[in-house]
């Protein structure tokens, strides 16, 4: 693979081959070494075979080896050009996202009380393999609900308030989500799962805000030095693993109908005006409502869970949302293209939108100041908060990088965990773990994952992104 | 002394991928390789042996275009009973029969009829497939047997 240098932090992959596209990556030395070792960059080169891309076939810093598409990259496809939607361009998880709280209280006074936080969100919040409510089972009318209205029926229910919604983007609901393109299976999947963490990578973890870079931005956002925060992430679980399941079947029948060439069967596709792609669009856009459902019922619940363990009011523990981004998703955005604006389907596989200030698209808490963006690091380390920037809007189609991305197989990391005490380990770097089983936690070691603050370096250093602020985790709550 | 990383089933390899699972199957005959990969895939969602619990027989009828599919097809099928309500392949007799109405080109479609033993377990599960994928999905002769490879995303 040839593979250009163009500057400290960008990387081009010449067209060449069937690519319709150059790739771009953002790395330095020492990520792309990484990024060398496995098929990454086949895998952005094979997504600028799609017919329709735009602009660059594009991988993050935290960009590693996926199905189809790489995780941590980004494609625009235009529907006049013959664009195309790909659900392995959005992945299974469908709006896996991450959402943060904030709080008044600091990590000073929290961390005598953090044991009985931590029990209080393990017995409050299912987490683990398939694990769902007992007594929270929802009926197949109250799926559909929430496949429509997304956040907003969680809002509706008691879980959270109204300002939460004006906090996430798309405030929580996807416009043209359609329940009847979604199978009943997926719907089945979905019915005991609504508010529930899951497993693999996804957490709760409380922390606390350890370094602040911009001063103005953080404290708009209400991050404080030394204050308690909550990342959650989480997506759309069985029911969003379904419907990439159920549509991938029909992408591929529709690839060879409208004689799509495939370098990947994984990207399996339909061009964007094709009824498959409007019954896939329909389906992806509910199941994007029931994650942010899903994560607005957990926010509410740590909140509940904090209440109950401190004894305190909400108005004492100031727990607001700072907002919830989603980072597996197609959405139709307008961006430039050549000079002239033009509305493109953007894929995001592990990259979040970063939408610079004054973007329509911001709601009017974030409007002038530009999107905020987190990046969770691995669960020894820390994590970051970011906004979107202006250089993000015009490089990447208003994307940043997702997380600090994988280095080590699972395999490997479970072998390197093996004859290891782990929870004394996260004991002793003051972080206390919870989970159903620390087999996940073997798997997860922060050894695993690239240093997030050297993805998140490269990209606040390309201008794709800007730091504001360095979380520090204190109790992790695994699946 | 065995690796306890490995995946207990003859004639099957763990396949390192940086963010998922996958995994290398070979066997001497098509029905073999199909109940390897299904046991395989189990183990990596049990990481135990199932013998315990009530036994219950399924069947399952399927048609796919191509062999791989149908391999993929089948695992869907297996994983989904399984975390549906817990049920868990131990044996299965198999049936591979050519399906003449079938949309592939060359009209010809790989049918599989399956009866299939098994117990319903509901304890821990270790691990969570959220799907098996289409990437470097294979199954094709080598020699005189078969070759296998599925990636799971997890």
């Amino acid at each position: 693979m040839d593979l250009v240098r163009l500057d400290p932090y960008r990387w081009l992959i010449p067209r060449q081959g069937r690519m319709r596209v150059d790739g771009l990556i953002f790395a330095d030395d020492t990520l792309m070494r990484d990024i060398r070792a496995d098929e990454a960059l086949r895998q952005v080169a094979n997504v600028a075979e799609l017919p329709g891309i735009v602009g660059r076939s594009i991988g993050m810093p935290d960009i590693h080896w996926g199905y189809g598409f790489a995780i941590g990259g980004v494609a625009a496809f235009d529907p006049e050009e013959g664009g195309i939607i790909s659900p392995g361009g959005v992945g299974y998880d469908i709006n896996c996202g991450v959402r943060l709280l904030r709080s008044r209280l600091t990590a000073g006074e929290v961390r005598p009380r953090l044991a009985r936080i931590m029990d209080e969100l393990y017995h409050t919040i299912p987490a683990g393999v398939g694990k769902g409510y007992k007594s929270f089972v929802l009926e197949p009318r109250d799926i559909r609900a929430i496949l429509t209205r997304g956040a907003a029926w969680a809002v509706g229910q008691g879980f959270g308030t109204a300002t939460d919604l004006e906090h996430m983007e798309d405030q929580g609901t996807i416009p043209g989500a359609d329940p009847d393109q979604v199978s009943e299976r997926a719907i089945q999947r979905g019915r005991d799962q609504v508010g529930t963490v899951g497993s693999g990578n996804h957490f709760i973890e409380v922390g606390e805000v350890e370094e602040v870079y911009d001063q103005e931005a953080a404290r708009r956002l209400g991050l404080e030095m030394g204050t308690v925060t909550v990342l959650i992430h989480s997506g759309s679980r069985g029911l969003g693993y379904q419907v990439c399941d159920d549509y991938l079947e029909v992408m591929l029948r529709a690839a060879r109908e409208y004689g799509i060439h495939l370098p990947d069967r994984q990207l399996a596709c339909a061009p964007l005006d094709s009824p498959e792609a409007g019954r896939y669009l329909g389906a992806m856009r509910a199941a994007a409502n029931f994650a942010f459902a899903n994560r607005q019922m957990m926010g509410h619940r740590v909140r509940e869970a904090f209440e109950k363990a401190l004894g305190r009011s909400p108005g004492e523990l100031g727990m607001g949302l700072v907002y919830d981004v989603a980072h597996n998703i197609a959405k139709f955005e307008k961006h430039s293209v050549a000079g002239r604006l033009k509305t493109l389907c953007v894929h995001r596989k592990g990259a979040t939108r970063a939408f610079p200030p004054g973007h329509a698209e911001l709601g009017s808490a974030y409007r002038d100041l530009g999107q905020p963006v987190f990046i969770p690091g691995d669960m020894g380390r820390y994590s970051y908060v970011l906004l979107g920037t202006e250089g993000a809007y015009t490089e990447t189609f208003g994307s940043t990088c997702h997380g600090a991305g994988r280095r080590m197989s699972r395999k490997l990391a479970k072998k390197s965990s093996r004859r290891r005490n782990l929870p004394a380990e996260f004991e002793e770097m003051g972080i206390q773990v919870r989970a159903s089983s620390f087999a996940t936690v073997a798997e997860e070691i922060p050894e695993a994952y690239k240093d997030v603050a050297e993805v998140v370096e490269v990209v606040d250093r390309a201008g794709i992104g800007r730091k504001v602020a360095r979380l520090k985790p204190m109790g992790v709550l695994k699946g | 002394m065995t690796d306890p990383d490995e995946i207990p089933v003859p004639g099957v390899r763990g396949l390192d991928h940086t963010a998922d699972v996958g995994l290398e199957v070979e066997a001497s005959t098509l029905p073999e390789i199909f109940l390897r990969a299904a046991s395989g895939a189990l183990w990596l969602v049990l990481e135990r042996a199932v013998e315990e619990g009530p036994g219950e027989i399924r069947t399952l009828e399927l048609a796919q275009e191509d062999l791989p599919s149908l391999l993929r097809d089948w695992l869907r099928a297996l994983l989904y009973w399984q975390e549906a309500d817990g049920f868990v392949l131990q044996a299965a007799r198999l049936a591979f029969l050519p399906v003449p109405s079938c949309r592939a080109e060359g009209g010809q479609c790989f049918g599989l009829r399956a009866r299939v033993e098994g117990r319903v377990h509901l304890g821990p599960v270790a691990r969570e497939i959220k799907g098996v994928t289409l990437h470097g999905l294979s199954l094709e002769r080598r020699g005189e047997g078969w070759y296998g490879r599925v990636i799971f995303d997890v």
